[in-house]
């Protein structure tokens, strides 16, 4: 039986190191191109190819984004791209054109093909149609609860991947275009200015009638999914994807290591409540916004919500990096943020 | 050229037809999303044949995103719509593509995923998997509408209506009035969103499929319709009134006939105070910088 795939984010190539060495079976990273996190990636063709590198003599594997949804000069050079992703010997890209999808499948066909969640797919229906268009594996709708993952799972053919960690989008992901609206950046193209987060005042016809003391918002708290993954791994589930491809080289490890822990003492079939209790207080170091469960338990409650003050304010914050110690005057040496 | 809008009053079929109107677009419970109002599988199909008598296209809205357990309900509203004649079936979820397939019924599709087709490549290949159309987006420039036009064809292009730019699963509005201990106004279709420092009025509203978001302002086309040849031309009704709906259909004959699309977008403004209307991504290209993000 294969063993479920942690899957980590990454935004360079230390936090792929640190994510790799912590124990993460994949790790995904956005390209300069084609991604939604294009403009704030590290990530050219060499470094993408010293990744690959370094993940097979970790026997890990690497996926790339090439999860924008174009425009329709976007495109350009796109198999190229492909061909060069290919050849370097990348696992996996994720997207969400069906020209991507059309144009990997034929130019590179060693690359597996990952449907993004940003297709917000929700049933096996959905799932038969993307194999047929040669989707090798697909990323399910934040949207969908455990029960419905369980019998999607049950139901397709595909291997299915999961969130399991991090930010949530409030909107069923790809079809959002507040921050389009609100700040002329588009959210399908990376530009995400997280609009939901803001504070919105509340009117029925001409009348102000939300709390002042606490302004509406769609913020969401974050996802930590610990205590399911012994249901996912038990559904079928072939991939837990943890969120955060901006977050910190510490953010990644905490997580990473974490998780791995978990899966790992899942298998061995020896996870009591106090082990788990652990799991949970080394998550909750992560930078994290305050911690909910998302969809797992259905419709989220209000208490799973940030209004007010708390609106997008993570727990903990990243500092620096102890890159030294010196025994004899007892001082770290430290990269600081 | 076809000119398609919502559906508020199936009583009302004499107002769609003095206004021009091709197609016109109706809800059923359950399987639709965003739209203005909800009718019951008996009503509609005993309206259609009516409709069908005045040479005017039925579809329906199958917008909603289908869940693993609604697959049995979404297949039982394809079932109707072939039984009762519906001639076209708007759907954004691959899933609803699948189902109809399986009953060969792809011939009436319409894909209106809201964001994803931004590109005549994209847009080219939804239509070989044999569907009808599809619906561009509407974030896209005008040129990008324009360079998707001159390249593919049966495209449907909405001309006039709010921009839904949100939909989450989630009873926000619910949960909001509830952690305020205010009294739950989540069934009310007159609350509006205002920014903490603007002052747009943006409608939101919550009803069974979660929360939705729609523009402060109308978004109008009028100054290109002359371009938009070979496109099917919609109205999206949300948060506006019939009467309005079928004003703009009448209008947008007129500016096809030859009036001054300009002028009668300045009309629009002066005669509609209680609307704010925009060109929306016409001329206006979304930038792609992210600064801090997930």
């Amino acid at each position: 039986m294969n063993r479920i795939e942690l899957l980590s984010p990454a935004g360079d190539l230390e936090r792929l190191k640190i994510a790799i060495l912590y124990g993460a079976d994949a790790v995904y990273i956005g390209g300069k191109k084609f991604s939604l996190r294009s403009r704030a990636s590290n990530f050219d063709l060499e470094t993408i190819e010293e990744a690959v590198k370094f993940a097979k003599e970790h026997h890990a594997r690497v996926h790339v984004t090439v999860n924008m949804i174009p425009h329709e000069d976007d495109l350009i050079e796109l198999e190229e791209y492909l061909k060069e992703l290919e050849r370097i010997g990348v696992t996996a890209i994720i997207c969400a054109s069906l020209s991507v999808v059309k144009c990997a499948k034929k130019v590179a066909p060693k690359l597996e093909v990952h449907l993004s969640t940003q297709h917000s797919t929700t049933n096996s229906k959905a799932i038969e149609f993307w194999k047929k268009m040669g989707v090798d594996r697909v990323v399910l709708a934040r949207e969908c609860d455990l029960s419905e993952i369980r019998s999607v799972s049950e139901s397709t053919a595909l291997p299915i991947e999961v969130f399991i960690h991090g930010g949530m989008c409030i909107s069923y992901s790809g079809r959002c275009t507040l921050s389009n609206h609100m700040t002329n950046r588009d959210a399908n193209r990376g530009g995400c200015a997280q609009s939901c987060r803001w504070k919105y005042r509340m009117l029925e016809e001409e009348t102000f009638i939300h709390d002042s003391k606490h302004l509406f918002s769609m913020s969401s708290k974050d996802m930590m999914a610990a205590r399911y993954i012994q249901s996912l791994i038990e559904c079928g589930v072939t991939s837990l994807k943890i969120e955060g491809r901006m977050k910190s080289t510490y953010y990644v490890a905490t997580v990473i290591r974490a998780y791995r822990m978990l899966i790992d003492r899942i298998y061995e079939g020896n996870v009591d409540e106090e082990f788990m209790n652990k799991i949970l207080d080394e998550l909750s170091r992560s930078e994290n916004r305050p911690t909910a469960v998302g969809f797992y338990e259905g419709q989220p409650k209000a208490c799973d919500q940030l209004y007010g003050i708390n609106g997008a304010g993570v727990t903990q914050e990243y500092i620096a990096s102890i890159l030294d110690y010196d025994m004899e005057t007892h001082m770290p040496s430290q990269e600081s943020f | 050229m076809k000119l398609i809008c919502d559906c508020f009053d199936l009583n009302h079929l004499e107002n769609y037809v003095q206004s021009g109107v091709d197609r016109l677009i109706v809800a059923l419970p359950h399987v639709s999303v965003r739209q203005v109002k909800t009718f019951s599988f008996e009503s509609i199909a005993a309206w259609i044949p009516v409709v069908h008598e005045k040479h005017i296209e039925v579809a329906v809205n199958m917008l909603s995103f289908m869940m693993e357990e609604e697959i049995e309900l979404f297949q039982d509203a394809l079932t109707f719509c072939k039984e009762n004649h519906v001639d076209f079936i708007y759907y954004s979820d691959m899933g609803v593509f699948q189902l109809a397939s399986e009953m060969g019924m792809e011939e009436r599709l319409i894909y209106q995923p809201t964001t994803l087709i931004t590109n005549s490549m994209d847009a080219q290949n939804y239509l070989d998997l044999g569907i009808h159309s599809v619906v561009l987006s509407r974030e896209i420039t005008l040129e990008d509408t324009l360079r998707i036009l001159q390249k593919t064809s049966n495209c449907e292009v909405i001309v006039f209506g709010r921009n839904a730019m949100m939909h989450s699963k989630r009873k926000l509005l619910s949960s909001y009035f509830e952690f305020c201990g205010l009294e739950d106004k989540s069934n009310s279709r007159n609350l509006y969103l205002m920014e903490e420092n603007r002052d747009e009025k943006m409608p939101i509203y919550q009803d069974e499929k979660g929360t939705f978001v729609f523009s402060g302002s109308v978004f109008c086309m009028f100054s290109a319709l002359s371009q938009l040849v070979g496109a099917d031309l919609r109205i999206d009704g949300t948060s506006l009134t019939e009467e309005m709906v079928c004003q703009t259909c009448h209008d947008i004959h007129l500016i096809l006939e030859g009036e001054d699309g300009k002028k009668m977008f300045e009309k629009y403004q002066l005669d509609h105070p209680e609307f704010l209307f925009s060109e929306g991504f016409m001329y206006k290209k979304t930038s792609l910088v992210k600064e801090g993000c997930e």
